[in-house]
């Protein structure tokens, strides 16, 4: 019994051992300053002066009855629907193109995951002169980042581009996962392709899709890279997110508090979409 | 032995995490003059320049300053105008303001009024540099009695335009507003677009407006247009300037490119030195980069032509925004002091004077090693034929959401004068009313 407590206590420190560097980092850099940052939100800090007071809830109260936070919030909740279906739709592709491991499959998935290794800003400066030099040139239209309609989804291919590949190698491990058995049997029963498809692989991979779902949600509702690179919230405030509404208001207009407020209210959003979100696939996760 | 091992890759990981930590010792204390009086330490500079000509020089300027102070070092870092300020507020917020900046002290005035500025007439600096006393003027590089920056170049807006073009199509150089049109409508004809624009930043959008607009302004006396629209004072539609130059400014863009909108600065600079259009109406610190991309090009410029009766009005615009500010709280003041003095020496003003690009505040340099397009813009500064920006000038919300709105309307097929009047006023209303 004493041994058997012994060895579950290493493990446990084994455990926390191994996760403490990136718990620390994540604490130090993320959670300590989001809590201290919360207290500024209640005040008319300007982000460089020693002297602000507080205001109470008028930073709250500005935020939902201005017009730009709805519009960021809008053009955010399009950006991250645009790059959560399709990444999915890209990665699932990619990946059924390629589960199999074969050389050729392996070159091809090394392609299709190199997009991903590319920082964003370069990603964004690679886009920004295809549809500049490019594209639009070659069809004679507008770069979708100049006009309103298109700046979003231009932006959303960026993410798309370079995220699919992501998916792909979470959607390739679950599809490894899957029991030939389940497949074979399925013929033996008659069953195509798709019905085999859509009855045992697609509910099969829901767990994956719970993975990628959370990830793509958390970085469509953070993103800031793309847009900041590639419009600087052009065209005419068209793609600007909350990211970069909380940045401007608390580096470029003076209100720090504002900004702040700002982004206690995307965490909370985005905490409370991914949970509801997250928990709705969850429960259709159909176990081994 | 495996868990030995584990245990100490463990450890060494969560030792890892700490290496990051602590103070960057080469900036913070660093001595600033031995006993023997040589300077020494570790200077940071945040600047906006841009172009290899300005760059190659600032590389120049700070080697040979290293070689004269051996134990002095300097680490330069630059970003684009759009991005600088944010970038500085950035830094001023995290108590990590560089020892040495670019910037006009009258769009930082958040920053002097948290103390982060050093006053450089307190600090008997502004004495020992060659300018005079008009180029200090009040409410851009001080309050009259404390200075905070040096200004050392002016920012140009003219109409700018490629001499070969105009020759190889039997073009004139205009004039007046008609001339201007007709000289439009001849290069659209022979195929060859009248204008490159760089509008995906949306200042050089307002820069095109700008350069209208001013010397309207200034003509009928209304410098103080700026202030009187950020007070609430008075509205974009009492002023009849403004009403115009975004008529004519429409009349413009009915020669538009594809890539109006989606062309920075420099894009538009090698397009425009590769013969892609004949015009650029705009900031002179755009088109200096075109040397890059072709080092003959016949690059001149005319004060806008706005009209056809007031030619006497016709001037280019001058910002002396571009100079120098030193922290407050830099622990080498004497090294930046130093290297402020340095830059104003004649052999460094001179290299900046013929290989930058633009008007020097500093007088008494031989100008005939510059662009033409240079002397041509000093002459004009020179003989009165420059109108100076409106001060005080917008800063803030003032300045983003507003020329983030003009960057929409003039991508909004629907465009029209009024529109930008009245939504263009919506959008500093409530500017106004959240700050009330």
């Amino acid at each position: 019994m004493n041994r058997r407590y012994g060895l579950r206590s290493n493990k446990t420190l084994f455990n926390i051992l191994f996760l403490a560097p990136t718990l620390i980092f994540f604490a130090y850099g993320v959670v300590i300053p989001f809590a201290q940052g919360i207290p500024y939100s209640f005040t008319n800090w300007n982000a460089v002066s020693p002297d602000f007071d507080f205001i109470g809830l008028r930073n709250y109260i500005t935020i939902f009855t201005e017009k730009q936070f709805f519009t960021d919030f809008k053009n955010t909740l399009y950006y991250t629907l645009l790059t959560t279906i399709f990444c999915n739709l890209f990665g699932l592709i990619f990946a059924i193109g390629v589960y199999k491991t074969t050389i050729y499959n392996n070159i091809f998935r090394t392609i299709y995951f190199m997009p991903f290794v590319l920082s964003l800003i370069l990603a964004a400066y690679i886009w920004k002169y295809i549809y500049t030099d490019v594209y639009s040139p070659l069809f004679n239209v507008y770069s979708p980042l100049a006009t309103t309609q298109g700046a979003i989804p231009g932006i959303a291919v960026m993410s798309i581009w370079r995220d699919s590949g992501y998916c792909m190698i979470i959607f390739i491990a679950a599809l490894q996962s899957i029991p030939a058995d389940y497949n074979e049997a399925a013929m033996i029963d008659g069953a195509g392709p798709i019905q085999r498809f859509l009855k045992i692989t697609l509910p099969l991979l829901v767990p994956a899709f719970s993975t990628n779902i959370t990830l793509l949600m958390s970085w469509g509702f953070k993103v800031f890279e793309f847009p900041m690179a590639a419009t600087r919230g052009g065209s005419g405030g068209a793609s600007e997110t909350i990211s970069m509404y909380a940045y401007n208001n608390i580096f470029a207009y003076f209100n720090a508090g504002l900004g702040q407020a700002a982004s206690v209210i995307m965490v909370v959003l985005l905490a409370v979409i991914t949970l509801l979100v997250s928990k709705a696939i969850r429960s259709k996760e159909v176990e081994l | 032995m495996k868990k030995a091992l584990s245990l100490v890759l463990s450890a060494f990981m969560a030792a890892a995490v700490f290496t990051g930590c602590g103070d960057n010792a080469n900036k913070d204390g660093q001595s600033q003059s031995t006993a023997t009086g040589t300077l020494s330490g570790d200077m940071e500079i945040m600047h906006y320049m841009s172009g290899d000509g300005k760059l190659n020089a600032w590389d120049d300027f700070m080697n040979a300053f290293m070689e004269k102070h051996p134990d002095v070092t300097i680490e330069s870092s630059g970003t684009d105008y759009s991005n600088f300020l944010t970038l500085l507020r950035t830094k001023a917020a995290s108590s990590d303001m560089p020892d040495f900046w670019e910037a006009t002290p009258m769009k930082v005035s958040d920053i002097i009024e948290a103390g982060k500025a050093m006053d450089l007439k307190a600090a008997g600096v502004i004495d020992e540099l060659p300018l005079g006393e008009d180029v200090f003027a009040e409410c851009v590089w001080g309050d009259g009695d404390e200075i905070w920056g040096a200004p050392y170049t002016l920012k140009s807006f003219a109409l700018f335009y490629n001499q070969d073009l105009f020759d190889k199509h039997n073009v004139d150089v205009p004039t007046t507003q008609s001339e201007f049109l007709e000289a439009c409508q001849k290069f659209s004809d022979a195929g060859i677009d009248p204008f490159i624009r760089a509008n995906s930043d949306y200042t050089h959008l307002y820069v095109d407006l700008k350069t209208e607009l001013v010397p309207r302004l200034q003509a009928s006396g209304n410098g103080d247009y700026y202030a009187k629209l950020m007070s609430g004072e008075k509205k974009f539609a009492d002023y009849d300037e403004f009403r115009i130059s975004v008529d004519n400014m429409l009349t413009r863009y009915q020669w538009e490119r594809l890539d109006d909108l989606s062309n920075d600065g420099t894009a538009a600079a090698e397009k425009f030195a590769n013969g892609e259009a004949a015009m650029f109406v705009g900031m002179q610190s755009v088109v200096s980069q075109s040397f890059s991309t072709n080092p003959d090009f016949n690059l001149h410029c005319v004060p806008y032509p706005y009209s056809d009766d007031q030619t006497e009005n016709h001037k280019i615009v001058v910002e002396m925004e571009d100079g120098w500010m030193i922290s407050a709280d830099t622990d080498i003041p004497e090294v930046c002091i130093e290297w402020l003095k340095y830059l104003y020496e004649t052999p460094q003003a001179q290299r900046w004077s013929d290989d930058v690009g633009m008007i020097m505040v500093q007088s008494g340099l031989d100008t005939s090693k510059q662009y033409d397009y240079v002397q041509e813009l000093t002459e004009c500064y020179s003989n009165g034929k420059s109108a100076q920006n409106c001060i005080p000038q917008p800063i803030g919300e003032f300045v983003q959401k507003w020329r983030s709105y003009l960057q929409a309307w003039i991508a909004d097929p629907n465009r029209s004068t009024d529109m930008l009047i009245t939504e263009g006023q919506g959008v500093y209303d409530e500017i106004i009313a959240s700050q009330n």
